[in-house]
This record gives structure tokens, sequence and C-alpha cells, in this order.
């Protein structure tokens, strides 16, 4: 009688001891799904932001490409080859308009104004997230700089198809 | 040791298992339960961004916001769980960033 109620005991402990088992490995099993997961999308994430800050720049140049049109300078319009933003001019009725593209306050923002109000760093959109944006313009050839959340520079050239300069 | 706490010591020996298996039961019920509240706010935070990352993506390459959520589905791989989430998509202009609110259905 005895024995038996041993015998009882044990079985109950291996089915606990069982159970805990099983459970253990499925939670290894999630945790490990998760890691690869979060790794995969964090990869995704870098990629993202590696590319599409230089390839969002080199597609607004494109399309802003005329003689004159696209120049490197200081937000508030001064012309200089190694400023902070980059300016796309266009003429709308005879007034010329400027897209302004440039880092501030942890993102890159653009600004589509006229040529000449005043306006402040702020008053841009934000495009996207980014810690910095740099031009530096040498006759037709215009560099970008940037550097993607994650600390990764990427740099592109691109030689101005308009050549840079206005036609006289 | 008197009859009283042999059978008290005897009682608690026999329902130890199922009080610490109940346990169990109930502790997995409710991580379970809370990693579903878990995925849920985290597919609708993880659904915007996806929508923003398509939207900036168009805009990078074409040089226009997409004019519709169809659009980036057809040409950016976008993919919306349209039965669990409700994605509102306001284009203010081709040039201004779209106003994108990710709700999640009711039921």
């Amino acid at each position: 009688m005895r024995w038996g109620r041993e015998q009882h005991h044990i079985d109950g402990v291996f089915v606990l001891l069982l159970f805990g088992v099983f459970a253990c490995c499925i939670l290894l099993v999630l945790l490990t799904g998760a890691g690869a997961y979060q790794r995969l999308t964090e990869r995704d994430a870098a990629s993202y932001e590696r590319r599409t800050a230089v390839q969002y720049v080199a597609a607004k140049v494109r399309h802003a490409d005329t003689a004159g049109g696209v120049f490197v300078g200081d937000f508030d319009g001064t012309p200089d080859s190694d400023g902070d933003t980059l300016f796309l001019s266009e003429q709308v009725d005879g007034a010329t308009y400027y897209t302004r593209i440039y880092w501030y306050d942890g993102a890159i923002r653009e600004l589509y104004t006229d040529a000449e109000g005043q306006y402040a760093p702020e008053d841009g959109d934000e495009v996207l997230s980014a810690r910095s944006l740099s031009f530096s313009q040498s006759g037709s050839l215009l560099t970008i700089g940037a550097t993607d959340d994650g600390g990764t520079r990427s740099t592109l050239a691109l030689s101005l198809r308009s050549g840079g300069e206005a036609e006289p | 040791m008197s009859g009283k706490e042999k059978n008290l010591t005897a009682m608690l020996r026999w329902a130890i298992f199922p009080i610490l298996a109940v346990a169990a039961v109930l502790c997995v019920f409710t991580g379970v339960s809370n990693l579903e509240n878990g995925r849920t706010d985290e597919g609708r935070t993880r659904l915007e961004d996806a929508v923003r990352k398509a939207a900036v993506t168009c805009y990078a390459t074409e040089g226009i916001y997409p004019p519709t959520l169809a659009y980036m589905e057809e040409h950016y791989g976008l993919q919306v769980d349209t039965g669990r989430y409700t994605v509102d998509y306001t284009v203010c202009g081709s040039n201004l960033m779209p106003e994108i609110t990710v709700l999640e259905n009711e039921g």
C-alpha cells in the first residue's frame, strides 16, 4: 500500500517535470524566432536608411537639373560651395521658387518657398530621420554625404547634366 | 505527530501537484495573452512605419508622394491586413508628407 502511494507520488513529479521541460522548449523556440525576426527587421531598417537619404537627394537633383537650377549655399540663400543647404530653383510665372534640402534637428527636411521670403529651418517638412547631411559643389560635380541614424555614412557624387552654371 | 497533523500533511502532499500544475497553466495563459496584446500594438506601429517608409521610398524614387495606398501596394510591395487594420491615408500635395493613421478594427 505504502509502495503504491510512493509510486503515484513519483509519477506526479515526473509529469510536472515533463511539463516544465516542454514549456521551456516552447519558450526557447519562441525566443529564438523573435531574435531572428528582430535581426531581420534591424537589417532591413539599416538598409532602408542607408540608401534612401542619398537616393532622395539624387532624385530631387535629377528632376531640377537645369542650368543654374542646382546650387549649394547657406540656408538664407547665399551661395557657398560648402554650404549646408541644397537649393533647387524653378521659375513659375516669372517668379523664382526654391526647394531647400537640408538637415535640421535630427531629420532631412525640405522647404519649398518663393526666393524672396525669410524662413527658418524649422519651417521645412521632415522627410526622413538622419544624423547629418552635407553638400559640396565643385563646378558640375555635386557631392552629397549623409549619415543615417545608425551612424553609417554614405556619399554620392553627381555630375550635373546641365553643367551647374546658368547660361549667359 | 498527531493524527490531525498527519492528515494535513497528506492532504498537502496530494494537493501540491494539482495546485502547481494549475498555477503553471495560468502563468502560460497570462503570458500568451500579454504577448497577444503586445503583438497587436507592435503590429499597428509596424504597419504605420511600413506605410511611411513606402511613401518616402516613392518620394525618393519618383519625386512625388504616392497618390493612394493602393499605389504603394501595387508598386512598393506594401501589404496591409485590411481585416485587422484600417489605414487612413490623406494626401496633402504631391510634395508634402501625407497624413497616415492606422487604426485597429474592432472585434
